[in-house]
């Protein structure tokens, strides 16, 4: 890397700390906007909770991973946050959760979100160690390992994180309509899938923001209102920047 | 054990940032150390893999004996896995036979998975307007739409007219500036995340009980 895309590097991660710690900082004065179908999606997960806590059912973590070389990428830090929000709050639930994985090294680490997840939540000693289990690297040969896993056995919500391609529509065949699924997902094709067969789906960066929405105070959470300002002032930009182009193309 | 999980953690930040700075830095010597420690990685990330492999076939194994759920799949999984177990070791891993006949019954199985992809897509695709539209979902089918009008070459017959063909333009760079615009939020997205988790101690559970 040369000496130009280093301080590019060094800034972006500057104005990054700066809002967040902007955000910390004043997050009882700032709330949270509701960008589009936040609030839904927040209570739509609480409630695939809550109705999982009722029914006694299970949540379904399927975690699409692909390459072990991912594990370090947002979805991946998404999988590992979703999975230790998800223990923590089913933690006293008599069949809390199950967990599939598509990459044996996730497989891995998740037992550690797991883990602190429960140690959260005061369930340290519930811990088992085969919670996760490993479904093959292939997306769709994951999904359907995934599929059996699962079979004959109700699950309240699919939870889907990480990258899985348009493979996630055989879940919406395999499974009964009342099971909700849930679909966030960095790659394209998988939030083109989401859109039209799962009952939830985040689209781009929102897929990062899940733990937020499922922590007790969403609204003043400093990730979500760091999101928030790094957004609006990156479309501002992006407006400016338009209007400037195509008013000096016409020349006013 | 507190202290000791504070160490470790020190030593792991400390190993992020080291690894972080091999890849600005342009040295041999750092490219060196940069190349051993990915492949450190690799090596770990291979035995992880092999242990995977064997909880998943002896999960196979125990499942249907505990009663835990259905035989069918978990015989088959474990049966191939025998099946080129055994015959790795009689014919040799390399053997081209071997992989022929590996790949032919994996060209099977994930070319069927394939189609029935499709076939979900195409039912999902139905569906939609029927039972679950909802504004985006909509917005989603009729953006669809019109890109299998535009690209279907039907519009070709519209093109003299200056202004068909301009909307046509516009168009067709929206999908472009579309992608552009999630990858720059993913982008931020995961840069939020990591700064929250690295710089400021973000715990993802808030204490909700």
């Amino acid at each position: 890397m040369n000496a130009i895309n280093v301080s590019a590097v060094l800034i972006i991660i500057a104005v990054g700390i700066i809002a967040y710690a902007a955000a910390l900082l004043f997050r009882d004065s700032i709330r949270v906007k509701p960008s589009h179908g936040m609030n839904t999606r927040k209570q739509w997960l609480k409630a695939g909770i809550s109705d999982s806590l009722e029914k006694s059912e299970p949540i379904h973590l399927n975690i699409g991973i692909q390459n072990d070389s991912d594990l370090n990428s947002g979805a991946g830090l998404t999988a590992m946050t979703g999975v230790e929000n998800v223990s923590a709050q089913m933690a006293f639930a008599d069949e809390p959760w199950r967990i599939s994985c598509g990459s044996a090294g996730v497989a891995f680490f998740e037992k550690d979100a797991v883990k602190i997840g429960l140690d959260n939540a005061d369930y340290g000693n519930d811990f088992e160690e085969d919670c996760t289990r490993y479904c093959g690297f292939s997306p769709v040969l994951h999904q359907a390992a995934s599929i059996s896993m699962n079979e004959g056995k109700p699950v309240a919500l699919h939870m889907n994180l990480g990258t899985f391609g348009s493979s996630a529509v055989i879940q919406d065949l395999a499974y009964a309509p009342d099971e909700r699924i849930f679909i966030a997902g960095d790659d394209l094709a998988s939030q083109a899938v989401g859109l039209i067969t799962a009952d939830q789906v985040m689209i781009g960066e929102e897929q990062t923001e899940i733990s937020g929405y499922m922590s007790g105070d969403s609204e003043t959470d400093p990730s979500l209102l760091t999101m928030d300002i790094l957004r609006f002032s990156v479309l501002t930009v992006l407006i400016v920047t338009a209007l400037i182009e195509i008013f000096g193309k016409t020349g006013l | 054990m507190k202290n000791g999980k504070r160490f470790l953690s020190i030593i792991v930040i400390l190993l992020g940032i080291l690894v972080f700075s091999l890849l600005i830095i342009d040295n041999p010597t750092a490219d060196i150390l940069q190349a051993s420690l990915f492949h450190w990685a690799e090596l770990l990330f291979a035995v992880l893999l092999f242990v995977s492999i064997i909880h998943f076939i002896i999960s196979c194994i125990r499942s249907p004996l505990e009663g835990i759920s259905s035989s069918v799949n978990h015989i088959l999984a474990f049966a191939s896995f025998l099946g080129v177990l055994v015959l790795g070791f009689l014919d040799g891993f390399e053997s081209p036979q071997l992989l022929q006949t590996v790949l032919t019954v994996q060209t099977a199985v994930e070319t069927s998975l394939a189609a029935m992809v499709s076939i979900g897509l195409l039912f999902a695709l139905y569906r939609l307007p029927l039972h679950r539209i909802t504004p985006m979902k909509g917005s989603f089918l009729a953006g669809m739409i019109i890109f299998l009008v535009i690209y279907s070459g039907v519009l070709n017959y519209f093109t003299e007219n200056t202004i068909v063909s301009a909307v046509i333009q516009l168009l067709k760079a929206i999908p472009l500036g579309v992608i552009y615009g999630l990858l720059i939020g993913l982008a931020i997205g995961g840069l939020v995340m990591g700064i929250g988790f690295i710089f400021f101690g973000k715990n993802p559970y808030r204490g909700q009980k």
